[in-house]
């Protein structure tokens, strides 16, 4: 048993990392736990690819805080991709191509639909002017700051009732893309959610770090040692220890750990269900839980290719998702358990922007689908063969030009909802259970790459642990 | 012709609101394009010798207040309350499970009914302020309304947390999505319960009723004029200044209600120009979900039900998935195989609506699409839906078939066609989260009001119940003109 910790981290993923650095910094004795062997959980690069540095969790970055970079001294993350514009594929080969020049989208989309030109670009700035309005909710956790009748109506708005003053499908389709399930009550505020984020001071701009996504991870590595964190990897939390308040945690070899507080970076249903003693979130938040159980969920394939593959458009994200309905239409197949018949599909050439990710001479196409039952008949084998098929429809001989892949089939993450992503930090971070935070994904509004629950969850947990030590 | 106010639309909405501003001594006049009052408070003989009302069977509840300052009972609303409600599965082989209002299922309907009750309590009030004045920094944002949590809520979720027992969930399930179209796994679609039960049934047919708001409307000293369909109305910059009818005479009116909904009252009576681009955005963005379609059958046997049971709405019970199911196929414009369905033997609470010794049977079918995907609603589609229903029903009460005498079909183009209403959509606009409550209409000019300056909503808006949006049209119209 080791001396007694002020607090115990869980999982040593980018959050975890986070939220680990800052209590240290503020003088916090913290002790970090990893189930496996590496640190930096979904953002480490793909172990099954040797040479290939991209990792499965995120092909590029959205929503990383601006202040970690900052508060961390992360200078060293250098971007060779500023702002990877969006590229609708189509079938006819006139893809639509999304850019930051407002000016060049609109004339793309009046090619299609003149009236859509104008709607766009005014909804754009619309959703822009929203959502930097909306930064101190997102960014830095204050409620009180924001209040618009717009915000209360897109906070039970969907993007497709949102999006319905636009006539062109494709166009439709792409924007809800980063909506999540569009037709669900609340996603047209995920649409202002991602106009919130900043990327290398360009606002709703993707951007790919140098070294890739994991670059970033071993840069927070470097800044937890430096700042004095205990970490402890093989080390998978069995059960947290709790009646009234926290008291630690055992791990899977019987030891017990003691802290104040724990912080764990898993979804509030994996803490609060599997984690914690029966019940201790009490009766009612337990029952919801198991009520709100996810059924879908993202997949993610990395490819390793021996030929740069060919989309026919400017290297950017490429969306495979032609209707709206599509939506919908996979949501409710994906329920059954099956794989839908449209894959929505979001692309990357991770190589095209940095060619230091794959070896020499190879590339590497990094893919999400979007809506995937968690358990799908045919397992990933049959994900990967419809993967392909819908690829190859927009980019010829894929198939022939792959020699390795690595795949990350769909995952248990909290559901999204309206409320919980207008909700101020503090409520998602906060537990029934008295010490215990949360810091990761069941912390963040939106599933992303972006820290800050890991930056915000410090902070509170910080407080709590002064008012605790005063009492 | 000079009068305070112009009402468009003589349904119950209409009526009630004339009642009410002619109770407060202003000058009012109606406007209805059918020959008769009433809207969809209507019945009629669908076979001969036996009658109907066509679209509903019965209204949701009318206020109790408003049901008292009209006098309705002295102009002849004679109300029977439904006391039954019950629920059949005819996939269980060896019994038909009856199943009536267990008293989770009726503590559930008590709760809705409360929430409805504060709701409409906080619309009528709402409507007698006259707007606030607003500062720059646009509108305040409303104080939530009470229901509001519901919005977050999926109605399978919210069943299975205050239900227990498979049973009494598919019932509720059942009663809330009877005759509409929505997907019981969407967030929001808890608000469906919100829509209420029935008011119970009128004794003579919803006619009945219409007769009696007519005569309360007429009593108040409100004109009626009927027969003339409302062509536009007239404005003066941004303002209702009173409408034109269909024959050219032009009504000068201080106010106007429409109570149509709200994509016939702003694309059919006003020119496209004239509209401000964010309102005509505003309408176009609102979603309407038809689902209903209904089957009225007579029969020359009553079918064997004992008469408890019988008079209440009888529900074929599904399911979660199988609903699930059926809003898919809605969706995408094909008819479900087994849409949900309610029953209703009509006669059994009101004998006079056969000849003795026969019945009339409404079956209410919910997601029948109003646009199919392979074009329009052909007779040979009617004659499948027609069958696919009465073997439904013949699963359900077996024998009943054989004594079919006569039928008439109502599929949801019907009922826009009949009724004046988009897509046929009996509830003004889909029941989802971003368009209940503050959101319903603009949301920027809470309750009835509109962009239009004079121009008032009195539309049918669910939860609020039969007369209720009407009344609170007409309470805005009398704060705003003192």
């Amino acid at each position: 048993m080791s001396a007694r910790s002020d607090a115990i981290v869980i999982g040593g993923g980018l959050n975890g990392l986070v939220a680990a650095t800052y209590l240290a910094k503020a003088g916090r004795k913290v002790l970090l736990l990893e189930a496996e062997e590496i640190l930096g959980g979904s953002c480490r690069a793909s172990a099954a690819l040797p040479g290939v540095r991209a990792s499965l969790g995120a092909h590029a970055l959205t929503a990383l805080d601006p202040r970690l970079v900052k508060d961390l001294g992360l200078r060293g993350l250098k971007f060779a991709a500023r702002d990877l514009p969006t590229v609708a594929l189509r079938p006819d080969g006139h893809h639509l191509v999304l850019g930051r020049d407002a000016h060049a989208s609109a004339r793309a989309i009046a090619a299609q639909s003149p009236a859509d030109a104008e709607t766009y670009r005014r909804m754009r700035s619309e959703i822009f002017a929203l959502g930097r309005a909306m930064r101190p909710l997102w960014w830095d956790g204050l409620s009180d700051a924001f209040s618009d009748p717009l915000f209360s109506r897109l906070k039970v708005a969907s993007a497709t009732a949102f999006l319905s003053n636009l006539e062109s499908e494709p166009l439709k389709a792409a924007i809800a893309f980063d909506a999540g399930m569009p037709m669900q009550s609340g996603s047209a505020l995920a649409l202002v959610w991602r106009a919130a984020q900043e990327m290398c001071g360009l606002q709703g701009a993707m951007a790919m770090p140098f070294g890739g996504v994991a670059a970033l991870a071993d840069m927070l590595i470097i800044a937890a040692q430096a700042a004095g964190i205990e970490i402890r990897t093989k080390a998978r939390v069995a059960k947290i220890l709790a009646d009234s308040a926290v008291a630690g945690v055992s791990l899977d070899t019987g030891e017990e750990i003691y802290s104040r507080a724990v912080l764990s970076s898993l979804s509030r249903r994996e803490t609060l269900l599997d984690l914690s003693p029966t019940a201790a979130a009490g009766f009612s938040e337990t029952a919801r839980l198991e009520r709100a159980a996810p059924l879908t969920g993202d997949a993610a394939i990395l490819f390793l290719l021996n030929a740069a593959p060919d989309f026919g458009a400017p290297n950017g994200r490429f969306l495979i998702a032609e209707r709206l309905d599509a939506y919908a239409a996979a949501e409710s197949i994906a329920r059954e358990g099956r794989l839908p018949d449209e894959l929505l599909i979001e692309a990357v050439v991770a190589t095209a922007a940095d060619p230091s990710l794959a070896p020499t001479g190879l590339h590497v196409l990094s893919v999400r689908v979007h809506g995937l039952p968690l358990a799908p008949e045919g397992g990933s084998a049959e994900i990967i063969k419809r993967v392909i098929a819908a690829l190859e429809r927009h980019t010829p001989h894929l198939r022939e030009r792959i020699i390795g892949l690595d795949i990350r089939l769909p995952y248990e993450q909290d559901v999204f909802s309206g409320e919980r992503l207008a909700a101020a930090y503090a409520e998602r971070v906060e537990t029934p259970v008295e010490g215990l935070f949360l810091c990761g994904t069941g912390a963040e509004p939106m599933n992303a790459i972006s820290g800050r629950a890991g930056r915000l969850a410090a902070g509170i947990a910080q407080a709590w642990l002064a008012r605790e030590k005063r009492a | 012709m000079r009068y305070d106010a112009a009402i468009i639309g003589a349904g119950a909405n209409g009526l009630a609101a004339a009642a009410t501003l002619g109770q407060a001594g202003l000058k009012v006049i109606v406007l209805e394009r059918a020959a008769v009052c009433g809207g969809r408070a209507v019945t009629r003989e669908f076979h001969p010798g036996f009658c109907a009302s066509p679209f509903v069977d019965e209204l949701p509840q009318i206020p109790v207040e408003i049901f008292h300052a009209l006098d309705l009972a002295r102009h002849g609303a004679v109300f029977v309350p439904t006391l039954s409600s019950l629920a059949l599965w005819p996939d269980r082989k060896h019994e038909v499970l009856h199943w009536t209002g267990s008293e989770a299922f009726n503590r559930l309907g008590a709760v809705a009914r409360k929430r409805a009750n504060e709701i409409r309590t906080r619309a009528l009030t709402d409507a007698a302020l006259a707007p606030e004045r607003r500062w720059f920094g646009g509108a305040p944002t409303p104080a939530s309304w009470p229901g509001e949590g519901w919005s977050n809520d999926s109605l399978t979720e919210f069943l299975s947390e205050s239900l227990s027992g498979d049973d009494a969930h598919m019932h509720a399930l059942a009663a809330a999505l009877s005759g509409r179209a929505a997907d019981p796994f969407a967030v929001g679609s808890a608000l469906h319960l919100l829509t209420g039960d029935g008011g119970g049934t009128v004794m003579g047919g919803l006619w009945t009723l219409a007769s009696a708001l007519e005569a309360a409307a007429r009593a108040a000293g409100a004109e009626i004029s009927l027969g003339l369909e409302v062509a536009d109305i007239r404005l003066r910059g941004q303002h209702a200044v009173g409408v034109h009818l269909a024959d050219g005479t032009q009504i000068e009116a201080r106010a106007v209600i429409s109570t149509l909904d709200l994509r016939r009252t702003f694309f059919s009576l006003f020119a496209w120009k004239d509209l401000p681009k964010a309102v005509e955005q505003c309408v176009s963005r609102y979603r309407y979900a038809a689902g209903r379609a209904r089957l009225l059958l007579a029969l020359d046997a009553p079918p064997p039900l004992e008469a408890d049971f019988a008079q209440g709405p009888i529900h074929i019970a599904a399911d979660t998935n199988a609903h699930a199911k059926a809003h898919d196929s809605w969706r995408n414009g094909i008819v479900p195989d087994q849409p949900p369905l309610t029953l209703r033997l009509v006669s059994a609470a009101d004998p006079r609506l056969a000849p003795i010794g026969k019945a009339v049977l409404t079956a209410t079918l919910g997601c029948v699409p109003h646009r199919l995907f392979d074009g329009a609603w052909t007779n040979e589609k009617r004659t499948a839906l027609r069958d696919r229903t009465l073997a439904q029903i013949e699963a359900a009460l077996p024998g009943v078939t054989a004594s079919v005498a006569g039928s008439e079909l109502i599929v949801p183009p019907d009922i826009e066609e009949q009724l004046g209403i988009t897509e046929g959509d009996l509830d003004g606009g889909e029941i989802a989260p971003d368009q209940m409550f503050s959101f319903r209409g603009f949301a920027e000019h809470p309750g009835s009001r509109t962009p239009i300056g004079g121009l008032y909503l009195g539309g049918t808006s669910p939860a609020f119940g039969t007369c209720a949006a009407g009344v609170i049209a007409a309470r805005a119209v009398m704060a705003d003109l003192k």
